[in-house]
């Protein structure tokens, strides 16, 4: 076949024959052209018609009811439409949404399947955002049920997200606070259906009412959704409906590629800093009087007292509103950080009663030197009691949430070694380094380097124990821990375990070394070995955030 | 004095316990006007206007909201005949993906082996003097185009037209090869011209549907909510080698053997026959060759097609008997069907099912293909590729006569002979006969098919063009000049959904920089290239559409009742075909309800060929059949733009990977989340593993959104569609090691 076409002859050189360009580039800004079509509304007016009406309770809520999402996941088909409207309809940041969709899928050869299963906040009738909150930014709507955000109440400190079994809250960074579904209870309030229920297309997602008490039934007999926490920690609202959903080889979407949460580096920070300084203020004085240097208790206690201070300065860096920390005590009848913040007030206050009792010069005191020796001791006690008060509560801010993880036996023992190994060597390393001036370059540090030492390389290696035990773990989370441990993680754990290991060979230096006579020697080994600790310790605390598998509902594949 | 001690009493109690603020305020919402219900006052409209969405070819109608005059958001219609209401993913999330940092904003060309910011002036030069060098020393045809399923209609004529008609090119295809060239092939040869037939009206009219390579649960949500909304509790039968979600929805899932569905549907039709469970007046009265087709099928014996497709024999039984018992049965075909290497066959086997047993024209019947992109078929009627303009036959000396007269153009400035396919373009770009290339709109370094040959193909152009309304795309990274295009929602024109429907994009947001819709590069090419009189009618987009009325008529896709753009605006979208004179009565019409088809005798064929081995079966070394398709409702295509929104971005998996069989993960010791490498004869790629009983053993599932799945795919091809078979290579596997991540 032959071809017909011939080519145009092109102009001598290739060019515009008009300002054609320059009209184009100006009609392509040109928005008004869309005004010229009939379905252009420019007076509309405004709608307060019901938007979704079936999808909403007929009759309004008796006492002992409230509202809850109901799900129908036989209509979910996975599309996640319900997602985007609740972030477009609502007005949210970035990628913020307040509803998820993860996936169950089988495993079983025998009953393939899978199930997508879209989720908001449950409303729960005891809800742990609300518990854990330590500034009262969380209220359970007495008529409707519905656990309402108070945004503008809310100062950033995020532990909301952790204690919510179904990783609901979500902490917005840009503001400096946690924003969560209220059930678009606005909407609700004007008879109008939620975002979510309102898009999706398979009218899975609906408005329902339940019965709190039967609620409670239900959670205390588990009944909830497969792959989610004991329902009974919470008691979520969420009715999920389904008519297939009973297969024991359903896997979650994520649970294979778990990754490292947030490490909240400030809170690694206090947290390990104020619990050296407890375990400081806990064997300092026997050190000093076992080694007859009580003189050097003082300086060694205005340290300690100097790195509690620093500890939280630095928790405050954790708040997205800090300018508002002193809201976190209003939470105390059911926070444990609110318990946190006024057990370390009163650490604080205790502290540095005690570090001034030591400085001031018994001659300006109106009463004896037995006294003032009496009265050291109480404050001294009152120190380390409010300190292992505080330790407790972070151990419970922490064991509370459920994670299994942070359980209370694991997370307490880590905390209260910290503390001893802390201590220990922050004792070695102050009173090592202050022998090397004036009043103590004679003094002989002999009678309580070994023990120091031992106590040290002791608690350090029960820790070592503690947190190793994870990788023979057969419970699924647990495992999933040591396979971000070993897997994403692992850099930070082998650091850990190098400065714990380089800790315990100064001890071990510090016990048997040759050079034991000379001052700098041992001082340059204690510091070190003190240094090592700390870091050892700060890494084991990041992982404590990083390796914890969160409570949450199913998530997608990532 | 009283008044500032109770200010002051409040700002005491606000610090101590702040209900409202700043930051509560943000979030309140105020009951919206145009119906919208409550919405916060940030995004509260002035303005509404509805358009069609740019992604799927279901077509849904957006409401634009509009403040001072720009689009801030949007929520589907809900007056909508096509999506009630509703919107997946994508569409409520189609204006954000337009903000992005590497829109394209001016014409780049590569210089010193980068790529450098010019004017729009030396750009067009660029572009015309550089094709046109190439045309001197290698004729017209050594330069061709490669288009989209993604522009308005009228573009797409412009661009069809410029390039063969202006500019002498012979070749020019588009993506529109890849999904739906098949459907296309398939509905030509056998009712005689490309018609899908249906209304979405017919997904709840339908007794029993059968779903034959698709899953509308992710492909089209907005197509499943019609099923979803059928008041006759249907039969839904999924046939798919995978447990997909469509396929849990289902009242029968036949997990069918990969691409043994010819046999299936030919053993199906022998069941009927002997039963006699067929319509033999409709046979008769509309259809022609349904003897052979019976003597055909008469080997495929029950035994034959349960070993063939691993589908226990009662299963097959209950599925002939439930064709049979359903009153309205509809067959619903996407890409398990289209891209496969004899996909035009496997599409008639359905055709021919609903023929057999006169399941076509009435409501909740018919053999339909859901389309892939959102203008698809405005590509198979309009883009002048693989057809003239409308439907007209580049051989026909008679066709080529009347365009021009329409045109008025020379009747010699058409070409004579049907363009080279996708596949046949870039071969010729191998021999060196095409050295130009032109792409619109699309991604082929990301989505054709064997991946790493097309990549080899670059330094075998000389001069490479993409068109794009991002710089960043694959296609793009590696052109010699980039033009910088408007979007979707920056633009005007028309989409022609998979019903037939034809809808209006209008232009709500501005183009950032000086990007140009791509309406407007046709024309500026026609200008600098020195044919623009030719084009002096083309001047708008809606000049366009009269121009493509004109041209329809009298053709099967006859739309010169429709008045002009206000017309389909008001009617919110109208399908073809409507005749002048005709009026508009019912808005979700279906074709041959009077059973009259496009050949020449008015029939419909029966057509079937005996069905051939896999072009590449597995083997010893390459164990596995890898499955390739979509991966979420999130996702479109090579995600160009769907990764450009935070939200989407979220709700589907970052990392490629692959659905393995428990069985195999365990015979191979692959653990979920493990990374495995996953080779075909010419591709190697690692992925994650997801370890799951929704595939079969023997089979590997990845989706295809992610850059290096095609690396893997067989550039395999259906003999009469030329659609590339995406959908089954031999692939072998490996744990990767390391193990875990």
């Amino acid at each position: 076949m032959s071809q017909t076409t011939t080519l145009p002859q092109p102009t001598q050189s290739v060019g515009a024959q008009s300002d054609l360009l320059s009209l184009l580039l100006a009609d392509q800004q040109d928005l008004s052209a869309v005004e010229r079509f009939a379905q252009f509304e420019q007076n509309g007016i405004a709608c307060h018609a019901s938007q979704f009406e079936s999808l909403l309770p007929i009759t309004p809520l008796e006492a002992g009811e409230q509202y809850a999402f109901q799900v129908d996941l036989d209509r979910c088909s996975g599309c996640k439409a319900c997602v985007t409207a609740c972030h477009n309809l609502n007005g949210l940041d970035d990628q913020e949404a307040w509803r998820d969709v993860g996936l169950l899928f089988s495993v079983d050869s025998d009953r393939p399947g899978l199930q997508h299963v879209t989720s908001a906040c449950h409303h729960c009738v005891n809800p742990a955002c609300m518990n854990a909150c330590p500034t009262n930014a969380y209220e359970k709507d007495p008529i409707t049920g519905i656990v309402k955000h108070l945004d503008d109440q809310c100062f950033g400190c995020q532990y909301c997200t952790l204690a919510c079994p179904y990783g609901v809250p979500k902490y917005n960074a840009q503001k400096g606070i946690v924003r969560k579904c209220d059930m678009c209870s606005q909407r609700l309030s004007n008879n109008e259906a939620p975002a979510c229920a309102q898009a999706c297309p398979h009218d899975a997602i609906s408005i329902t009412k339940v019965r709190q008490e039967e609620a409670e039934k239900k959670a205390g007999a588990g009944e909830f959704l497969p792959g989610t926490h004991r329902p009974g920690y919470t008691v979520p609202t969420t009715v999920f409906k389904s008519s297939q959903l009973d297969n024991n080889s359903l896997q979650r979407g994520d649970d294979d590629t778990p990754e490292p949460e947030h490490m909240h580096l400030p809170l690694v920070l206090m947290l390990v800093l104020i619990q050296v300084s407890v375990g400081a203020f806990l064997i300092a004085p026997f050190a000093t009087a076992a080694a007859g240097l009580g003189d050097m208790l003082p300086w060694i206690a205005a340290a300690a007292f100097g790195i509690s201070q620093a500890a939280l300065a630095a928790s405050t860096a954790h708040l997205g509103r800090p300018m508002y920390a002193f809201r976190g005590i209003l939470g105390f009848a059911h926070s444990w950080m609110s318990r946190e913040i006024v057990a370390f007030g009163a650490y604080t206050s205790a502290a540095g009663s005690y570090v001034a009792s030591l400085w001031i010069p018994p001659e300006w005191l109106p009463f004896s030197a037995s006294t003032l020796v009496m009265l050291q001791t109480g404050l001294q006690a009152a120190t380390v009691l409010t300190g292992l008060a505080g330790i407790l509560c972070s151990v419970k801010i922490y064991s509370c949430t459920e994670r299994t993880f942070w359980n209370f036996a694991d997370t307490a023992s880590k905390f209260l070694l910290t503390a001893v190994s802390g201590g220990a060597a922050f004792v070695l390393a102050t009173s090592t380094a202050l022998s090397l001036f004036g009043p103590w370059k004679t003094a002989s540090l002999s009678q309580v380097l070994p023990s120091l030492s031992l106590i040290l390389a002791i608690s350090l290696l029960a820790k070592l124990a503690i947190e190793l035990r994870i990788h023979h773990s057969n419970d699924a989370s647990q495992r999933r821990s040591a396979q971000l441990l070993n897997g994403p993680l692992n850099s930070l754990f082998t650091s850990r375990f190098t400065c714990c290991a380089v800790a315990i060979l100064f001890c071990v230096c510090l016990l048997v070394g040759p050079n034991l006579n000379n001052e700098l020697s041992i001082a340059i080994i204690a510091t070190c070995c003190l240094i090592a600790t700390l870091l050892g310790e700060f890494a084991e605390r990041a992982l404590f955030f990083g390796a914890a598998i969160p409570l949450k509902m199913p998530g997608g594949v990532l | 004095m009283n008044a500032s001690l109770a200010a002051l009493l409040d700002t005491a109690r606000n610090l101590i316990h702040q209900k409202s603020g700043p930051l509560t305020r943000e979030l309140v919402q105020t009951p919206g006007a145009f119906g919208l219900g409550n919405l916060p006052e940030s995004v509260q409209p002035d303005q509404t206007t509805s358009l069609v969405c740019g992604f799927c070819s279901t077509g849904c109608s957006l409401n634009v909201h509009l403040k001072d005059g720009k689009a801030i958001g949007l929520t589907p219609s809900r007056n909508s005949t096509v999506n009630l209401g509703m919107a997946c993913p994508k569409g409520w999330e189609a204006l954000s993906v337009l903000e992005a940092d590497d829109r394209a904003t001016g014409p780049l060309l590569r210089k010193d082996g980068k790529l450098q910011p010019v004017s729009w002036d030396s750009a067009l030069r660029e572009f015309c003097q550089r094709f046109q060098n190439i045309q001197q020393v290698h004729g017209a045809e050594s330069v061709a185009f490669l288009s989209t399923g993604q522009i308005v209609c009228e573009e797409m004529a412009l661009l069809g037209a410029v390039a063969k008609f202006g500019m002498g090119m012979v070749h020019g295809d588009g993506n529109t090869r890849q999904c739906m060239a098949t459907a296309a092939t398939a509905y030509k040869q056998s009712f005689g011209f490309d018609a899908p037939p249906f209304s979405y009206a017919d997904f709840e009219e339908s007794d029993v549907l059968v779903f034959v390579g698709a899953n509308p649960c992710l492909a089209h949500p907005i197509m499943w909510e019609r099923v979803m909304r059928n008041p006759h509790s249907p039969e839904i039968v999924v046939v798919d080698p995978r447990a997909t979600e469509t396929a849990m929805q289902a009242t029968l899932h036949c997990p069918i053997a990969p691409k043994s569905d010819l046999t299936l549907f030919y053993g199906l039709a022998r069941i009927l026959i002997e039963n006699n469970w067929i319509d033999p007046e409709y046979i008769a009265n509309y259809t022609n060759g349904y003897e052979d087709f019976a003597s055909h099928v008469e080997p495929y014996s029950l035994e034959r097609v349960s070993q063939k497709t691993g589908l226990a024999p009662d299963s097959i039984l209950h599925l002939a008997r439930t064709i049979h018992e359903g009153k309205r049965v509809s067959f619903w075909w996407t890409m398990g069907v289209n891209q496969s290497y004899e996909g035009t066959r496997v599409a008639q086997s359905l055709i021919n099912l609903a023929l057999m047993t006169g399941n076509m024209g009435r409501p909740g019947t018919g053999a339909n293909s859901i389309t892939g992109q959102c203008n698809a078929m405005g590509s198979r009627l309009f883009s002048n590729t693989t057809n003239l303009l409308g439907g007209h036959n580049f051989e026909s000396i008679a066709d080529r006569e009347k365009l021009a007269n329409l045109l008025n153009i020379e009747a010699s400035r058409i070409p004579d002979r049907n363009s080279l396919a996708y596949h046949e373009i870039l071969e010729a770009v191998e021999r060196g006969e095409i050295r130009g290339l032109w792409v619109i709109a699309t991604n082929p370094a990301h989505s054709w098919i064997n991946q790493n040959r097309l990549q080899r193909l670059r330094d075998k152009l000389e001069f490479l063009v993409v068109q794009d309304m991002y710089h960043s795309t694959e296609t793009a990274a590696i052109a010699d000049l980039v033009l910088p295009a408007a979007a979707w929602g920056e633009k005007e024109g028309t989409f022609i959904n998979s019903e037939r429907r034809i809808s209006l994009v209008k232009k709500v947001a501005p183009a950032p920089g000086q990007a140009l819709s791509d309406f407007a590069i046709f024309r500026l090419v026609a200008e600098y290239w020195g044919c623009g009189e030719m084009f002096a009618e083309w001047e708008s987009p809606e000049a366009v559409f009269q121009i493509l009325k004109r041209i329809s008529a009298g053709q099967p896709c006859d739309i010169t009742g429709i008045t002009d753009y206000q017309m389909l605006d008001a009617a919110g979208g109208i399908q073809w075909p409507l005749v002048a004179g005709e009026t508009l009565n019912d808005n979700q019409r279906r074709l041959f309800a009077d059973g009259q088809y496009y050949h020449a005798d008015r029939k419909a064929r029966f057509l079937c060929e005996a069905p051939r081995p896999l072009p590449e079966a597995p083997s010893e070394e390459f164990p596995f059949t890898l499955l390739t398709g979509r991966g979420s409702a999130a996702q479109w295509h090579t995600q160009t733009r769907t990764s450009k929104s935070a939200v989407l971005r979220k709700l589907y998996p970052k990392h490629i990977f692959a659905e393995i069989h428990p069985d195999d993960a365990e015979r191979f010791d692959i653990a979920g989340g493990d990374m495995v490498e996953v080779r075909s004869l010419r591709g190697s790629i690692s992925v994650r593993a997801l370890v799951t009983a929704c595939v079969q053993p023997g089979q590997i599932f990845i989706p295809m959104h992610y850059e290096t799945t095609n690396q893997l795919t067989h550039d395999a091809f259906d003999p009469y569609s030329k659609q590339p078979s995406y959908k089954a290579c031999a692939v072998a596997l490996r744990r990767l090691k390391g193990g875990s991540r």
